[in-house]
């Protein structure tokens, strides 16, 4: 028997879709995203069960495995559903979360889809029609707000909720406001508001920021949420990196204002306890040597700069140090060694620009980008994926972030479209073992629909041999012939029903030679023979009589083993009757397997062709990245050789200075 | 010095952790944007390549469902389908650590449960720990528990539960719940109403 379908089915009852949901929030708070989203689409599919909660789980989910337009689709609906919700005051009785608050939750992610698509107009028209927030969701309406406004200030259409206000919440200061403040001191920078900006990043670097409280649904959102992976104690670790983040950051920006506005004391003394261990470390590290050269702290900026050239070797800032630091020397020491540090300087790039062109090289000639210098465990997660899951879970959802060995290429990757790339490579890679896993799937299922067709064509010419209507009649006429016996045997209680045929031959005998006694009446003395007789007939009635309760029993249990019969061959002749419906069923399974086959084997040439069109993409910008780095190195690797022309020009009026002052000298040994 | 040369590193070596949960990225993104405009190919290569990404995501969603559907049908039809459930309500006195289910005296399931897999069962996730075929008449499940109390010593709960199998879907859903009154944890059997 087939299972309902969506079309004759109707909406799931409110336990049971609280059951189907929380089904899949088991794949969810387990990590298993791909097999949550399958869950939801299955109760939906199998159940019609799809409320508001499902929705918005759904496309939470949606998000979580990177089908962004796709839950902006679902947002969409949810949106003016919860709308139509509101408005005809429904309640989900099932749903812990209100419609107003799903409302507001749906519009929020749909406006963050939005902005990320850079569909900025509509995500200002998706915000505008909140019009009231409460706290938990505070935090992200007024960070959409400041980037769907980007670089305008933000209309702000919603006001705090009096259900959900929160005194205290005033007095706080939360991250959110902490990246909304510096967004603002970046724009301040940028447009030469360095007055403005200054409070700001003052305020940023010695505040201390709080994580905002999260919802269910700001977790699910949220791709990279580590909430259900990590414990307590990483999660604090997490917001201790970014608490100081955040204000190196400001640290680092309120430095970068003031080398723009050339104060570079200021700038010196900003960055003079900045942390070794930030991500921002050799940002400013520069921007300090740099200060110290200015303000003529030589001893220090050229220690600096040598940190910076030995620590990152492969980096724009570290190429720059090495030319600054050879500046320094010619200016500091001596024009010879000034000239050794541009000779360095000069060698180094030429190294750089030979292993670019190397990596260029073998890049291009890489067939398979992923296999280009992989790092271990990505090697291990894109080689070693199983054949074919135990079951059909979607392993080609990861966040596993690609990542290589190649310096060259770590840099490229610096780049969020090139690393979007690998990853989609990646993805590509997953989905094409878990299509084949899926192909093998379905040919296994085909091969077990043939051996059921085979099995159920070997019952069913099994069956037409046999002629059930024949065997039905013969079984009713015996019912019907030992119900007739029982039902005499009943009413007569006479023990020569259930005579056997042994007994049946006696009662004859008796009866003949009653017959031959009384034509024989009156000739003869036949009392000895009546009473001969009469002793035969009594004994051979006493036992029937004897046996009689037990022979009705046993014609009573026969009938009812023929009943029992005369059933089961019913049975099988209308199980035999479906068996010929089934073939249908069966017919359908098997045009369904070909469908799958076919859309698998459509979606693995996609896959191909994507594939391909991703490489060469990646080939492009990494040519495009080489040479932008050949540009670079080119033009310090000029200005070295310029700067060793100068050095040499200047050596070179050194010398003749020297000459003039030695030559009245030469000229007086000479006359004398 | 040439600072946009700096300047652009800064905005490009912000910590990993932090990009990925801020706004900052979202910023970046905009403003990625409107660099895009003046690039109009390179960002509409990036837009059909990721939409075409989607695109296939989606139809491989769907052919996964389609399969599972299939399989089901084909392997557990639901004249014989029965599905047994376990969840757990609060899970304060009971920790579950693993399960094994019988069905007329036959072992036909067993489960180990991670951290992970119980916390998930504790937020309120149900968990299908045996889908399988009966015939249709009267039958007997029994699930054995074995976790922790709430003062960590090991200890096990047992159900026993008869029921009949029709010619629908059978649901059966073993609740680990917690008693307040007791302090302990009792397994109670629901059967879904479909």
């Amino acid at each position: 028997m087939v299972k309902p379908t969506l079309a004759d089915t109707v909406a799931a009852p409110a336990h049971l879709e609280d059951k189907l949901y929380r089904k899949a929030l088991y794949y969810y708070f387990t990590g298993d995203f791909g097999e949550a989203l399958n869950q939801i689409n299955l109760n939906r599919q199998r159940f019609n069960s799809h409320s508001s909660r499902s929705r918005l789980f759904e496309a939470g989910l949606q998000v979580t495995v990177g089908l962004h337009h796709q839950a902006t689709e679902s947002l969409k609906a949810l949106q003016i559903e919860q709308t139509g919700a509101m408005v005809n005051n429904v309640d989900e009785s099932k749903s812990n979360t209100s419609p107003k608050e799903l409302r507001l939750i749906a519009l929020l992610q749909l406006a963050e889809q939005q902005i990320q698509q850079g569909d900025t107009n509509t995500a200002k028209q998706t915000l505008s029609q909140i019009t009231e927030i409460s706290n938990p969701y505070n935090d992200q309406y007024q960070i959409l707000n400041q980037l769907a406004y980007w670089p305008e200030l933000p209309i702000q259409s919603a006001t705090a909720s009096e259900e959900f206000h929160d005194d205290k919440s005033s007095e706080r200061q939360y991250f959110s406001d902490a990246y909304i403040k510096l967004n603002q001191a970046l724009l301040h920078m940028e447009q030469g508001d360095f007055e403005l900006a200054k409070p700001k990043l003052t305020a940023i670097k010695n505040t201390l920021w709080l994580p905002p409280s999260k919802t269910f649904w700001h977790l699910l959102f949220n791709p990279f949420s580590d909430e259900n992976e990590e414990g307590l104690s990483e999660k604090t670790n997490d917001e201790k990196i970014q608490q100081q983040a955040v204000n190196d950051y400001a640290q680092l920006l309120l430095a970068q204002m003031y080398v723009k506005q050339e104060r570079y004391e200021a700038a010196y003394y900003e960055l003079k306890d900045f942390p070794q261990d930030s991500p921002y470390t050799e940002s400013a590290l520069f921007i300090f040597a740099f200060s110290a050269q200015k303000i003529k702290q030589y001893t220090m900026s050229l220690k600096l700069f040598n940190v910076i050239k030995e620590r990152f070797p492969y980096s724009n800032l570290g190429w720059q140090a090495s030319l600054l630091l050879a500046g320094q020397v010619v200016d500091q020491m001596s024009l010879e060694e000034g000239m050794t540090s541009y000779q360095n300087s000069e060698r180094l790039y030429k190294q750089r620009i030979t292993e670019l062109d190397n990596f260029h090289q073998m890049f291009l000639t890489t067939d398979d980008l992923l296999t280009f210098s992989p790092k271990k465990e990505n090697f291990l997660l894109t080689v070693t994926k199983p054949a074919i899951s135990a079951q059909l879970t979607m392993p080609f959802f990861t966040n596993n972030v690609y990542s290589t060995d190649s310096v060259w290429l770590q840099k490229a990757l610096l780049d969020n479209e090139l690393q979007a790339d690998f990853q989609t490579l990646v993805e590509l890679d997953l989905i094409t073992s878990h299509l084949n896993g899926q192909q093998q799937k379905n040919q296994w299922l085909k091969d077990t629909l043939t051996l059921n067709s085979k099995r159920k064509t070997k019952v069913f010419e099994a069956q037409q041999q046999a002629n059930y209507r024949a065997i039905i009649a013969q079984l009713s006429d015996k019912k019907q012939s030992i119900a007739n016996i029982v039902a005499n045997a009943e009413s007569e209680l006479q023990g020569d029903v259930f005579a056997s045929q042994e007994q049946e031959e006696w009662l004859e005998r008796i009866k003949a030679s009653k017959q031959a006694i009384s034509s024989i009446d009156g000739n003869r003395n036949i009392e000895e023979y009546q009473n001969r007789l009469k002793r035969v007939e009594g004994v051979l009635t006493w036992q029937l009589q004897q046996s009689f309760p037990e022979r009705l029993w046993q014609h009573k249990k026969l009938l009812k083993e023929i009943d029992q019969l005369l059933l089961q061959a019913k049975q099988q002749r209308n199980r035999f009757a479906v068996l010929k419906d089934s073939s249908l069923l069966l017919s359908d399974l098997a045009e369904r397997i070909e469908n799958s086959a076919t859309g698998i084997e459509a979606q693995l040439v996609n896959v191909a062709k994507l594939r391909e069109k991703t490489s060469n993409k990646i080939q492009k910008n990494v040519r495009q990245f080489v040479d932008n780095q050949r540009l670079v190195l080119e033009a310090h690797l000029l200005t070295s050789r310029h700067e060793m022309a100068a050095v040499l020009e200047s050596m070179a009026k050194f010398d003749k200075r020297i000459e003039k002052q030695l030559a009245p000298n030469l000229l007086n040994k000479e006359t004398l | 010095m040439n600072m946009n040369i700096y300047s652009s590193s800064v905005l490009t070596r912000v910590n990993k952790s932090l990009v990925l949960s801020i706004s900052i990225l979202l910023l970046s993104l905009v403003m990625s944007v409107n660099s895009f405009a003046n690039e109009p190919d390179s960002s509409k290569t990036n837009g059909t390549l990721s939409t075409e990404l989607e695109d296939i995501k989606k139809q491989v969603l769907k052919l996964n469902r389609d399969l599972f559907i299939l399989e089901e049908d084909l392997l557990f039809p639901a004249s014989t389908q029965v599905a047994v459930f376990v969840s757990v309500d609060v899970g304060r006195f009971f920790k579950v650590d693993s399960v094994e289910l019988k069905i007329n005296d036959k072992n036909v399931a067993g489960f180990l449960y991670t951290e992970r897999q119980r916390k998930a069962l504790e937020k309120g996730g149900i968990q299908q720990v045996y889908l399988g075929n009966l015939k249709e008449g009267k039958h007997q499940l029994t699930a054995i528990f074995t976790g922790f109390d709430g003062e960590g010593r090991s200890t096990k709960r047992a159900v026993t539960h008869q029921f009949e199998k029709d010619d629908d879907v059978v649901m059966i859903e073993l609740k680990v719940e917690d008693n307040e009154s007791s302090y302990r944890a009792n397994v109670r059997v629901e059967e879904w109403v479909l």
